[in-house]
């Protein structure tokens, strides 16, 4: 357990909200990632890019940075994660703005990440 | 002072410790509101919900009000028949239409029944209807969302006051001319009243599915003022009852001159028959002008159709379908009892307050102990008709709910006071005083077949020394007394927006389960939506542009515009692609001669300005919505007329 959390080792990790045990990941399915892909330019465009910062982080490559239960809890519970997540709250600290809850099923948070996995990582500063 | 500042003692009752001593000097001989344990009983701790919802009229502001009891406190106005600068109701482009009349865009009514939606007799939580007096209207709420969804005009009606009161199911909603006009209207001189002025009442059919109106037949009447109405429940089901005064069909100085009959009359419609002779041809469809204005489910666009002709039928060529009950002395209100068989009038300016009973009513049609006919319409019997009176009630009665304990409350405006009674032997039980001038009062349920109790409130017209005082227009008030036991006592007084005449209301538990927190964004089908910011952007048609924004935490896009001319109509369609609950964007620009729009997540809505000088104007979110609402804004450059200042919007990725 992190010091001065509450969370546990798995909490820390992957996030807290719906997504309790580590998602695995296979090969790429295309499909579902696709569906993916509509979801983020419908839903999630309007603050993220891949490749830069805009509203919030750019998510490019995100799965290499962070796991999979973590992005979509971060998804499917951003109260939550803002309120007790360490590194969330880090993260508002920085940005001043929270991510609104998106009314995702875990389905398509589940979509979202297929797709995000196919992203290339932002180019690393000068 | 000494009793207030006892109750001050009470731990728990640190907000109100402030107001009470005031309460105690201001009114001087009144109780306060009585005890410590009075302020307990409506304290909803910070963060807890109500029991329940209460609905109170707006009356000349239009509106519904939308508190929680036992608290007290204001959830919502909620606009019906007045345009809301506040949300842009009635000024956005998908709003408008819902104020159409056939007299044209009207921007206010005056508010006076609210009546829930019921399936057997009890509310459903589906819907809440509400009438507007002045222009004839019925406008009905969605309970899922709070909105106005849709707005009938009754055609050939004036004053429309007896209304909408429900039938059992909600198979009709009903109006009904409290001001009798010259049916179909027509020049003629108002002292030809007699031979002329008709009264009518209405009958709008409701969908059972989607709650849609529509005007199924209009029954024409003597030209009396008709009042108040309240349908049948379990054996009175097939039957409305209205009052009605002016009985004597004067034309001039009503006071004096409507107030000659010892009796005037509750007309009772049994309306499967009107259905019938309707059926049978016995109707005709009349000429008629109405506006039906309908909020689009899918769209979210309000839309108005003219509609041209209703079936009137006249009462006396269809027989069975109405009977008068003599009612002592200028009825307003009449209540029908749980159990469908009392009929309760308040004879406004009576000694006593009169009960019918449904069962004798039928059997004296059956034995046909008719006293006479007035305009084809027969006139039943008192002594045949009459269950019992309740003597010595005070002066005034108005209006009667009933607690489904076997004990009816009635309004007692004169004597401003609540009398309880019993449904037995309709002995007076207990009185209270209300503060001051009470018209209606509400009992959760008190009209219905299943009453919940617990309280009652008087909704009060005078208010006089009761709060702060705020120059010559002093606010109106509702009253929450506790009716568990035998005496009523008295737990709060509070505010109340415009003027409130009826209010109903309902456990919260109906209802909030059923509350929509967000549009989903993916079914908006606005035309001028933008499902994402890629789809944000500005066109040119001729001197309109149309601009397509969206908003979300925290930017809209695009946030900077040029290529607006002076004289230009600008359609802002701001989207809110939100989809969180209780994340609303505003929208202002300035100079706009306009209301603001306030957008719900997942919605569209749209305003026009009309840029008069040159410039370059801001535009921001109006509703604080994050730590970054502040930096919520953009710029829209105005170039005269015939700049060569092309039309630009920076969208990303376009």
């Amino acid at each position: 357990m992190a010091a001065g959390s509450d969370l546990t080792p798995f909490q820390m990790e992957n996030g807290i909200g719906p997504i309790t045990e580590a998602v695995t990941l296979g090969p790429v399915n295309q499909a579902q990632a696709d569906e993916g892909k509509a979801l983020f330019e419908s839903k999630c465009s309007a603050c993220h890019k891949l490749g830069e910062r805009y509203v919030g982080p750019p998510l490019g490559g995100i799965l290499d940075r962070v796991t999979a239960a973590f992005a979509m809890n971060m998804m499917l519970n951003p109260q939550e994660m803002y309120t007790r997540h360490p590194v969330v709250k880090e993260l508002l600290g920085q940005y001043m703005t929270q991510m609104p809850d998106l009314a995702l099923t875990q389905e398509q948070a589940r979509a979202v990440v297929e797709y995000l996995r196919t992203t290339p990582p932002p180019a690393p500063a000068e | 002072m000494s009793r207030s500042l006892r109750v001050g003692s009470h731990l728990m009752l640190g907000a109100l410790f402030a107001l009470l001593p005031l309460a105690g000097c201001g009114t001087g001989s009144s109780p306060a509101a009585g005890s410590a344990d009075a302020a307990q009983r409506v304290y909803v701790p910070p963060g807890q919900y109500d029991e329940f919802y209460m609905f109170t009229s707006g009356g000349f502001s239009g509106q519904l009000g939308v508190y929680g009891l036992p608290s007290g406190r204001l959830l919502k106005v909620l606009p019906v028949f007045s345009q809301n600068p506040e949300n842009a109701y009635g000024y956005s482009e998908e709003t408008k239409a819902m104020l159409n009349t056939s007299y044209g865009f009207i921007p206010w009514d005056d508010s006076h029944h609210p009546e829930l939606s019921m399936t057997g007799g009890v509310p459903d939580g589906r819907w809440i209807f509400i009438n507007g007096n002045n222009t004839p209207r019925i406008a009905r709420i969605d309970l899922t969302d709070f909105q106005t969804a849709e707005i009938i005009e009754i055609p050939h009606s004036a004053g429309n006051h007896a209304s909408p009161f429900v039938t059992e199911n909600t198979e009709y909603t009903v109006a009904a001319t409290r001001f009798s006009v010259p049916t179909p209207q027509a020049d003629v001189p108002i002292s030809s009243y007699k031979e002329n002025f008709r009264g009518l009442l209405t009958f709008v059919k409701v969908d059972s599915a989607s709650g849609r109106m529509n005007i199924a037949f209009q029954i024409l009447m003597p030209g009396f003022n008709y009042d108040l109405s309240h349908s049948g429940k379990g054996p009175s089901h097939e039957w409305s009852f209205f009052t009605s005064y002016n009985s004597e069909e004067a034309n001039t100085l009503l006071e004096v001159n409507a107030s000659q009959a010892d009796k005037d009359y509750i007309a009772a419609v049994h309306w499967t028959v009107a259905e019938q002779c309707v059926a049978d041809g016995k109707a005709r469809k009349i000429p008629a002008k109405y506006a039906h204005n309908v909020m689009d489910h899918e769209t979210h666009v309000a839309s108005t159709k003219m509609e041209t002709s209703t079936t009137l039928l006249d009462a006396k060529d269809c027989a069975g379908v109405v009977y008068y009950l003599p009612t002592p002395k200028s009825p307003h209100g009449v209540d029908v009892d749980p159990s469908g068989e009392l009929i309760v009038a308040g004879g406004k300016l009576a000694s006593v307050i009169p009960v019918h009973s449904f069962s004798k009513m039928i059997k004296a049609i059956e034995d046909k102990a008719f006293e006479g006919e007035v305009g084809g319409v027969p006139v039943l019997k008192y002594e045949a008709i009459v269950a019992g009176e309740v003597a010595d009630p005070g002066l005034g009665p108005l209006h009667t709910e009933f607690d489904g304990q076997g004990h009816a409350y009635t309004s007692m405006f004169l004597t401003s006071e609540i009398t309880k009674w019993s449904l037995t032997d309709f002995k007076v039980i207990d009185k209270v005083p209300t503060y001051y001038s009470i018209g209606h009062l509400s009992i959760p349920g008190g009209d219905t077949r299943q009453p919940w109790g617990k309280y009652v409130i008087a909704l009060n017209k005078i208010t006089k020394d009761r709060y702060l005082p705020t120059g010559p227009e002093l606010t109106q008030s509702a009253q929450l007394y506790d009716i568990s036991g035998e005496k009523m006592q008295l737990l709060l007084d509070f505010p109340t927006i415009g003027e409130p005449h009826y209010a109903q209301t309902i456990p919260a538990s109906i209802l909030v389960d059923k509350q929509i927190r967000t549009y989903d964004l993916a079914e908006n089908k606005d035309p001028y939506a933008a499902l994402s910011e890629a789809q944000a952007g500005v066109t040119r048609n001729g001197r309109v542009v149309h601009v397509k924004l969206t908003s979300i935490r925290s930017h809209f896009v695009p946030d900077n515009i040029e290529g607006i001319q002076v004289g230009d109509s600008v359609y802002f369609h701001v989207t809110n692609l939100e989809q969180d609950w209780d994340v609303p964007h505003g929208f202002a620009i300035t100079g706009l001669n306009n209301s603001e729009l306030l957008i719900m997540p997942g919605e569209t809505r749209t305003i026009v300005w009309v840029p008069e000088r040159v410039g370059v104007l801001p535009f921001y979110c109006t509703d604080f919505c994050s730590a970054l609402h502040q930096e919520m804004s953009g710029w829209v450059r105005v170039s005269p007329r015939g700049s060569s200042v092309p039309l630009w919007a920076n969208v990303p990725g376009k």
